[in-house]
């Protein structure tokens, strides 16, 4: 159903709750976007591609 | 585990329950939560709903074989498992045993971006693997309502949630989820929107500094259940609530009739003493004599081989032992036979709810057949005086229903009514003794009545008594104009009263002894005049001799005379040595 969690196990270890989510890992700090990406403003700004600020 | 459920059976058909093995609780949601059905409990911080939570499962999985889940969104595993050790519950030792299933989902707000549409999918694909993975029967969701603290988009949580409930239901799990209890509103989300079968609220107040916690059933669908508020605590044995359902007056009334230790006393109540289980309570103001009486009841009780439990509230163990050692009632030895349990705890170290929660979990654990409370006003200490009467209310028809005699003994100070006591409770109890001290020519003494005692015949007299080395010795009754003498004055009465019989004594005597001597001097007059008749008759009897004699020897000579003028033949009645005299002289 989903690519992000394709197991069980995973969902768990990687605390996913929402689907879909993507995580950034590294670099740190670790950050979860959550949704379907549909608002690119807030996944730039959620993957610290771009300043929350400059989003205003 | 179907066993177990056959087991539970529950009254109404029509709904399954699953018992929760928390004490206390099954009995007020008549057999446990509803089973395949989520239960939503709400309460403020700190109120208990994470333990009772974990109580569930934990019992479930040990006691009634249903493995259970728990996802926590706000405390790790770790912190959890660390937290319910205190209560015995080894969560370690469940999770690898295949009970229990513990996840732990983390909700941080600044991690997460929302970048559009999504869905829960994420949590139940979690959920649907733990309960697999040991084949769950319940399942916890502690604080639910973590995930709105951690995403912004109300609309899609509230839609996922209800499906969430709904996919529970069809999974046929029993779940509790716990959540925080809103202004108003019974959640702070309005979960109880969603999850409407069973709604129980945990509250936690603080009254005149001391804290209750209480537990309401709000709603039960298809159940009919107890909808008042029900006091529980938290111990180390996890949670108990204490249900007023047995506020009953179902108990049974025993025919049977229990020495109160004291003779005497037996003799006022009937001749026999209380009836087995019913409620005695003792009133009296300080120093009149309450545990010495008490300490006899309990003696008894141990002497008929009957276990008794001493709830001190004042004074320590050993300081009753001590006391009441002097008075001659050694306590000690069935201290160490097992038959005597002494319970000491200041009234005010506890609420109410503590002291009636640890009442019944020690007369479940000790079983006794007599329970004395020493002294029960000490509790009002604690509460309100309403307080203190609801929980006394509940505690006489707990001890009632488990068949125990109680005595209860409370203190009336000066400025009270005697009738008055501490708590109101004299209309609970069966029979009421009142202790008081009479004020008497300078001297106080100690006075015991039977003020009420149902269903007996009972003494009205007002009797002093006294503090021997033999115990509490009941005296007899002297009235005097002034009502009962007590003290020296009855003293002086005894004196009086043994002056007097034993001078009739001596009376009685002395006029034995004359009524002796009257009939000894009777007596020998009797014979006296016994001897006078005799000496009568001795004289008659002569006297007629004399007459036989004369008359014979008149006959003799008038036969002479005849013969000797040769007349007539000698007559018939002649004597007969007359006649041989006769006889030669016709010959010749």
């Amino acid at each position: 159903m989903n690519k992000f969690a394709s197991t069980d196990e995973q969902t768990a270890g990687d605390q996913i709750v929402a689907i879909p989510t993507l995580v950034r890992k590294l670099p740190e700090p670790l950050r979860r976007i959550v949704g379907d990406l549909s608002n690119t403003e807030r996944t730039l700004v959620g993957l610290q591609l771009r300043l929350a600020k400059q989003e205003k | 585990m179907s066993k177990t459920v056959d087991h539970q059976a529950p009254v109404n058909p029509g709904l399954a329950k699953a018992p929760t093995g928390i004490q206390g609780l099954d009995e007020i949601t008549g057999g446990g939560l509803p089973r395949g059905r989520p239960t939503l409990v709400c309460g403020s911080a700190g109120c208990g709903k994470t333990l009772l939570a974990m109580e569930f499962l934990v019992r479930g999985a040990t006691q009634f074989g249903e493995p259970g889940v728990f996802m926590s969104f706000e405390e790790t595993t770790q912190e959890l498992t660390q937290n319910v050790r205190s209560l015995g519950f080894d969560l370690d030792d469940l999770v690898q045993q295949k009970k229990l299933a513990m996840d732990f989902v983390r909700v941080e707000r600044n991690e997460i971006e929302e970048t559009g549409e999504y869905d829960l999918e994420g949590l139940f694909v979690r959920l649907n693997f733990a309960i697999d993975s040991v084949g769950a029967k319940r399942v916890v969701l502690d604080t639910i309502e973590a995930l709105f603290s951690g995403l912004s988009n109300i609309a899609i949580l509230r839609g996922e949630l209800r499906r969430l409930f709904r996919w529970l239901k069809d999974k046929g799990v029993t779940a509790v989820i716990t959540c925080e209890s809103g202004e108003g509103t019974l959640t702070k989300h309005s979960l109880e929107e969603y999850v409407s079968d069973c709604v129980i609220v945990l509250d936690h107040r603080v009254t005149d500094q001391m804290s209750t916690r209480r537990l309401r059933i709000v709603k039960y669908r298809g159940t009919s259940h107890e909808t008042n508020e029900y006091p529980f605590l938290i111990d180390e044995d996890g949670i108990s609530v204490l249900p007023v359902t047995s506020l009953g007056l179902q108990h049974t009334a025993s025919a049977e009739r229990i020495s109160s230790g004291i003779p005497r006393l037996d003799a006022m109540l009937g001749g026999e003493g209380y009836f087995r289980s019913s409620t005695v309570l003792m009133s009296g103001t300080a120093g009149s004599g309450k545990t010495s009486i008490a300490a006899h009841f309990a003696a008894a009780a141990c002497q008929r081989g009957e276990r008794c439990l001493y709830f001190a509230f004042e004074e320590s163990p050993g300081q009753i032992l001590r006391n009441m050692r002097s008075i001659g009632i050694d306590l000690e030895q069935w201290v160490d036979k097992g038959l005597l349990h002494f319970h000491a705890s200041r009234a005010a170290i506890h609420g109410l709810e503590m002291h009636l929660a640890t009442i019944h979990k020690l007369v479940r654990e000790f079983q006794p057949r007599v329970v004395i409370m020493d002294p029960v006003g000490s509790l009002t200490s604690v509460g309100t005086r309403q307080d203190a009467n609801v929980m006394l209310t509940r505690l006489i028809d707990f001890l009632k229903m488990q068949g125990i005699t109680a005595l209860l003994t409370s203190l009336t100070s000066g400025d009270e009514a005697l009738e008055q006591t501490v708590v109101n409770v004299s209309t609970l109890v069966d029979t009421w003794l009142l202790l008081r001290d009479l004020e008497l020519d300078g001297e106080r003494n100690r006075v015991m009545y039977v003020l009420k005692s149902r269903g007996m015949a009972h003494s009205n007299q007002l009797r002093e008594f006294l503090l021997t080395d033999q115990g509490v010795e009941l005296q007899n009754v002297y009235l005097g104009a002034e009502g009962v003498l007590t003290g020296s004055a009855r003293q002086t009465r005894e004196a009086m009263e043994k002056a007097a019989r034993l001078l009739r004594h001596q009376e009685v005597e002395a006029k034995q002894r004359e009524r002796v001597l009257k009939r000894e001097a009777q007596e020998a007059r009797i014979i006296a005049l016994q001897k006078e008749f005799e000496a009568e008759e001795e004289v008659a009897k002569r006297d007629s001799d004399q007459e036989r004699s004369r008359e014979e020897t008149n006959r003799q000579d008038r036969d002479r005379m005849g013969i000797s003028r040769q007349g007539d033949k000698v007559l018939k009645d002649a004597e007969p040595s007359a006649r041989s005299h006769q006889t030669p002289r016709v010959r010749a």
